[in-house]
């Protein structure tokens, strides 16, 4: 299970970035920004990705 | 969404992965033979199987677009963002790559103090443990617009050709270029996973270009994942093989 876990998630590191970047787009998109979040979502991304790599 | 890039997403992401696999099958054939090490392998794949069609049914039946929308692409994106950084991480020269050599010797050692039993299971579990990520990748590209069938054959494809290719040579399969495919199929499962998940919180209108946005995110992701990692490489100085 601990693997299955693991395989789903990842680390917390990883689940941290994905989960700020959704919390960001959720913001934007309830207030009316979807278009924008289409735009800053990935940028969130990258630069979570690219925090990941560099740890 | 294209019932092709969905099939070259599956099949580069299972092919990685049953590569890896079967240099642990390998190390377990020339311990316990052929026949044995192969058994191993086809109990494993025979229970990922029933895990897909049953995961992959129960997807289907119990969520609506919207919840099934946002929940694959939210293990899309955690899966893909994972891959991603490995292989930008890998890229800079900040990990190292995998070789196949390598894990055939480790597995061949660990395998020298193990009895039949223990050996056949080591196959079992290399062959499972890998073919999760495969599992993942199908059930989660494939129920979104009824591609199933294509993320499913791909997978098998893949399995089809590694496990000819492998039979064949009889050696680890070093020359699949896997930090590159791992770099391209982590950039593309983001990719559907960035899509999935903002279309279902925020509708139609969070993607005014429709799907036509996936290959312009695609190149973002691969494009900004090699200018990360000439980033990380520059800043940390490493030497990176070409």
């Amino acid at each position: 299970m601990t693997a299955l876990f693991k395989l789903l998630v990842g680390d917390g590191r990883n689940l941290a970035v994905v989960a700020a970047a959704l919390a960001l787009a959720a913001t934007l998109v309830a207030s009316g920004y979807a278009a924008t979040a289409a735009v800053l979502l990935p940028l969130a991304l990258l630069v979570g990705i690219g925090w990941l790599a560099a740890g | 969404m294209t019932a092709g890039s969905i099939f070259l997403a599956a099949f580069l992401a299972a092919g990685v992965e049953w590569v890896e696999a079967f240099t642990i099958v390998l190390a377990v054939a020339l311990s316990i033979g052929w026949g044995r090490a192969a058994s191993a392998a086809l109990a494993a794949l025979a229970l990922l199987a029933a895990m897909t069609a049953a995961t992959g049914g129960l997807l289907d039946l119990w969520l609506d677009g919207a919840w099934l929308e946002g929940a694959i692409g939210v293990l899309l994106l955690l899966f893909g963002v994972r891959w991603l950084a490995k292989a930008i991480a890998r890229h800079a020269g900040l990990r190292a790559l995998r070789d196949e050599d390598l894990e055939l010797a480790a597995a061949t050692r660990e395998l020298a103090r193990a009895d039949r039993h223990a050996a056949w299971l080591v196959a079992f579990k290399g062959v499972l443990l890998e073919g999760l990520e495969v599992w993942l990748i199908v059930v989660t590209l494939g129920p979104k617009g009824g591609h199933t069938f294509a993320a499913g054959g791909a997978a098998l494809a893949a399995l089809v050709i590694v496990a000819a290719t492998g039979a064949l040579v009889q050696a680890p399969l070093r020359r699949v270029p896997e930090n590159a495919v791992k770099f391209a199929v982590g950039a593309m499962i983001t990719t559907f996973g960035t899509f999935w998940t903002l279309e279902a919180m925020g509708g139609a209108a969070a993607w005014p270009w429709g799907e036509a946005s996936l290959p312009a995110l695609a190149i973002f992701y691969l494009a900004g994942g090699l200018v990360v990692a000439r980033h990380l490489r520059h800043r940390s100085g490493a030497m990176v093989e070409p």
